[in-house]
């Protein structure tokens, strides 16, 4: 962290250590030079004092000479005293200026002198010595010999001759010394001078280059500092996520993204509670829940990726106001993740997504996935049809489809009208659904079954309008374009194609499907946890015309299927009467006197014209009294009428009592009739006579 | 090793997180079926983790946490239950349990999600 710190202020530190340097150098400089100024001055004051000294020594010898003779002999002791304190004085001082050495300071102070050094000085002192040694001498000879001898006068006089003729070399070698020590001790304050000027001007620029890189640096890091400001603010500004900042408690930060206010509207949002927010959002005990959630993210020792699944805002729906001031509902995801400071959950990063679009495409995805299920399932299903009878089933779907689609498109006047418009298109959708169960196609007859389901919804409602049949139309839409995506199927699986598509041109089976047949009564009897064999006997099938074929055998398909729903009785009921386990249909197609009779005949329970009594009455067809007063026959016939069923519930196969009025109103089309014989626990006989190839009965009444 | 206690009211699952694989570093020192039998032997055992369902009978989940939580201060609680309600479920971390485990889960997720909470377990 220092090395960190050091690395970012280096050139900071670097600077204040000269400048510390600097000043600590100029400092000791300023000591030295202070004390050598402090020397040089005694030095000169030494010098000063030599000049002096000789001319006193002079002056002391001429007065001794003269107190010697003329004054008292005190006055001359002490003059001789002086004399010889200057002599030693100036011989000791000289001496050290010569050759270093400690003398007595001008305040009588002991001090070491240190030789001179300049030339100048050097010649001086030089020059100095050898004019007073020999004066030193004469001194010291004149000092010892007793004062009054003839010797102490002989030595006197020499010495005043010697002063004479030496004084002023020696005072103009002193001055020459002192003036010199004068220049070096200026030279030496000069250097000092200098050397101050040149630390101060260098501590001054050290300090002008720390004060321009600091500035620079701050000049530097504020444009960081602001430029990272900006990229933050742009980034809040485009991002599409909603962000923002939770603190502790709650309070939402004075950052966030641009997207907060798209998708919450204009307001300020910094300082605001996040209750606040959701408050308008979402009901009172989810926010407690998201408050409760938010909690545990705050507490460190609950695992933040631990709780991710918990996160009760991931995918909500709301009311938000839109930019035209009304409201819109979208979808929400909130993400909370911790913002982590210093080992220290701070605060709570709070992602806002529009995922409304998102949600919008994963219903379309899982539409379409269902669909393409369908379309692979349709293609299974394919495989195993007959293809000419699938394009024939296919075509005339189409056409059932259309004609279902043309009722409902007519104008209607009235309630009564509506209820016959169901009527027709539930006989329509009847047929396509016992055609597709005929050819074993599960999602036709699926959808068969819903739309009819649809349309019994809508019988039950009193007063029907038009808009009630719109829900129909769109199935209807639904229908046509699962037997287009058939259709295509088909094409793309089927070579040749144009094979196929002549096919379709050819007006009716030239046979009656008798394995169409069988697989239906089979499947229906399993499903109905019966057992059932068919007998079919059906020779005269290509007499009939061929553009009734088709019909005759739509026709025997419903019959086939109510004698196996409501004729044939489960195995151990059959049993139990004696009968064998397995049912029996027979079908039978006959010629006679140029009409075909075709016959479906079951072994089963036939009809009870009890149950048919009671049904109708129960099912609103006619009132007691009517059905009392009707004789057995007609009680029967009433199986034939629209809107009877004796089955209990509803199921794909039976139970709407409408495949059997679409078999009366298919015959009455052929101007044919319709015969049922019955007789209760033994069999049910239904049989129609159509008029053959040649001619066509006169329309007769049925039964 | 950590030492593992397992609550849950189905003896399957008990089994499933017992025997999930990647378990090597726990040691299972109890199973319990219901929160009063988790809380006497929370006592016994001292687990260092806990995994705990919700719904169960006698004493639920939401219940036994705050007093698993005071037996045993040191250990970490992982919820492991159906996500019903999620608002049960953060109640029931508010009281005192670390983290959450959606059922159905797979070894892998059971394996990390005890990893994650041994690692803020106290060295011993």
């Amino acid at each position: 962290m220092f090395s960190g710190l050091l690395g970012k202020y280096r050139a900071v530190v670097i600077s204040i250590a000269m400048f510390i340097i600097l000043d600590a150098g100029v400092l000791v400089l300023n000591f030295y030079i202070s004390s050598q100024l402090a020397e040089d001055a005694s030095n000169v004051n030494l010098a000063g004092r030599q000049r002096m000294l000789s001319q006193k020594t002079a002056k002391a010898l001429l007065d001794y000479q003269d107190l010697e003779v003329n004054g008292s002999k005190a006055s001359a002791d002490a003059s001789l005293e002086e004399l010889r304190k200057a002599v030693a004085l100036f011989d000791s001082t000289l001496n050290a200026f010569a050759k270093g050495g400690d003398i007595k300071g001008a305040s009588g102070e002991q001090l070491f002198l240190k030789p001179v050094s300049t030339p100048a000085s050097r010649t001086a002192v030089d020059k100095s010595m050898a004019i007073w040694q020999p004066l030193k001498q004469d001194f010291d000879a004149l000092f010892a010999s007793e004062v009054g001898s003839e010797k102490h006068q002989r030595l006197l006089r020499k010495l005043v001759g010697e002063e004479r003729s030496f004084n002023l070399s020696l005072l103009t070698l002193m001055n020459d010394l002192t003036v010199d020590l004068e220049g070096v001790a200026r030279q030496k304050s000069e250097t000092l001078r200098m050397i101050q000027a040149g630390a101060i001007t260098l501590a001054v620029l050290n300090f002008l280059l720390i004060l321009f890189h600091f500035i620079g640096q701050l000049r530097r890091s504020d444009a960081e500092t602001e430029q990272a400001r900006n990229e933050t603010a742009e980034i809040l500004r485009t991002v599409r996520e909603g962000l923002l900042l939770l603190d502790r408690d709650m309070i939402i930060g004075s950052q966030y993204s641009g997207s907060i206010s798209d998708i919450f509207g204009q307001q300020e949002f910094a300082g605001m509670s996040f209750r606040t927010l959701l408050k308008s959002l979402v009901v009172e005990s989810d926010m407690k829940t998201a408050e409760e959630y938010i909690k545990l993210l705050l507490n460190g020792s609950v695992k933040e990726n631990l709780v991710v699944s918990l996160n009760p805002l991931s995918d909500i729906e709301v009311s938000l106001p839109d930019r035209s001031g009304g409201y819109q509902v979208k979808h929400l995801s909130f993400r909370f993740n911790r913002a982590i400071d210093a080992g220290q959950i701070r605060h709570i990063l709070v992602t806002v997504l529009d995922i409304t679009e998102l949600v919008a495409l994963r219903a379309e995805l899982e539409r379409a996935s269902q669909n393409s299920g369908m379309q692979i399932s349709a293609l299974k299903e394919l495989l195993h049809v007959d293809k000419e009878a699938l394009v024939i089933f296919l075509r005339e779907s189409e056409s059932s489809l259309a004609a279902i689609n043309d009722i409902l498109k007519e104008r209607t006047t009235g309630a009564h009208d509506y209820h016959d418009k169901i009527r027709s298109a539930f006989r329509i959708m009847h047929r396509i659904k016992g055609d597709a169960s005929g050819l074993n196609l599960p999602q036709i007859v699926q959808a068969a079954h819903g739309f009819e389901e649809q349309l019994r919804a809508l019988e039950g409602v009193e007063k029907l309008r038009g808009g009630d049949f719109l829900p129909l139309t769109l199935a209807l839409n639904e229908f046509f374009r699962l037997i287009g995506d058939m259709k295509d199927i088909l094409d793309a699986f089927s070579s040749p194609v144009a094979n196929l598509r002549e096919a379709a041109k050819r007006p009716g089976p030239a046979q009656l499907d008798v394995a169409m047949l069988e697989r239906l009564a089979s499947r229906i009897a399993v499903e109905q946890d019966k057992e059932v064999k068919l007998v079919i006997d059906a020779p005269a099938f290509d007499l009939i015309p061929t553009g009734q074929r088709k019909v005759v055998q739509d026709c025997i398909v419903q019959l086939v299927r109510n004698s196996v729903v409501h004729g044939i009785e489960p195995r151990d009921e059959r049993v139990l009467y004696g009968k064998e386990g397995a049912g029996e249909i027979r079908i039978s197609m006959q010629q006679d006197n140029g009409q075909i009779r075709v016959s479906v005949r079951d072994d089963g329970r036939g009809i009870s014209i009890d149950k048919v009594r009671e049904r109708a009455v129960q099912r609103g067809m006619y009132s007691q009294d009517d059905i009392d007063s009707m004789q057995p026959t007609r009680i029967i016939s009433l199986i034939f009428e629209p809107g009877f069923s004796t089955a209990d519930k509803a199921d794909e196969h039976s139970g709407r009592g409408v495949g059997m009025d679409m078999v009366k109103a298919a015959i009455q089309q052929l101007n044919g009739r319709i015969r049922v014989a019955n007789r209760p626990s033994r069999y049910c006989e239904i049989s129609f006579v159509i008029p053959g190839e040649a001619d066509a009965y006169p329309v007769a009444e049925a039964v | 090793m950590k030492r593992l206690m397992i609550v849950d009211d189905s003896l399957i699952i008990r089994r499933r997180i017992k025997r999930a694989h990647g378990l090597d570093e726990f040691s299972v020192v109890g199973t319990a079926s219901n929160g009063e039998e988790a809380v006497a032997l929370a006592r016994q055992t001292a687990p260092d983790l806990i995994t705990i369902d919700l719904t169960m009978p006698h004493m639920d989940g939401i219940e036994a946490i705050p007093l698993l939580a005071s037996i045993c201060p040191d250990a970490r609680i992982l919820v492991v239950s159906a996500l019903a309600d999620k608002a049960t479920a953060i109640t029931a971390l508010s009281r005192g349990a670390h983290g959450f485990v959606c059922k159905p889960f797979t070894d892998d997720e059971l394996h990390d999600a005890l990893s994650e909470l041994a690692a803020d377990l106290p060295a011993r």
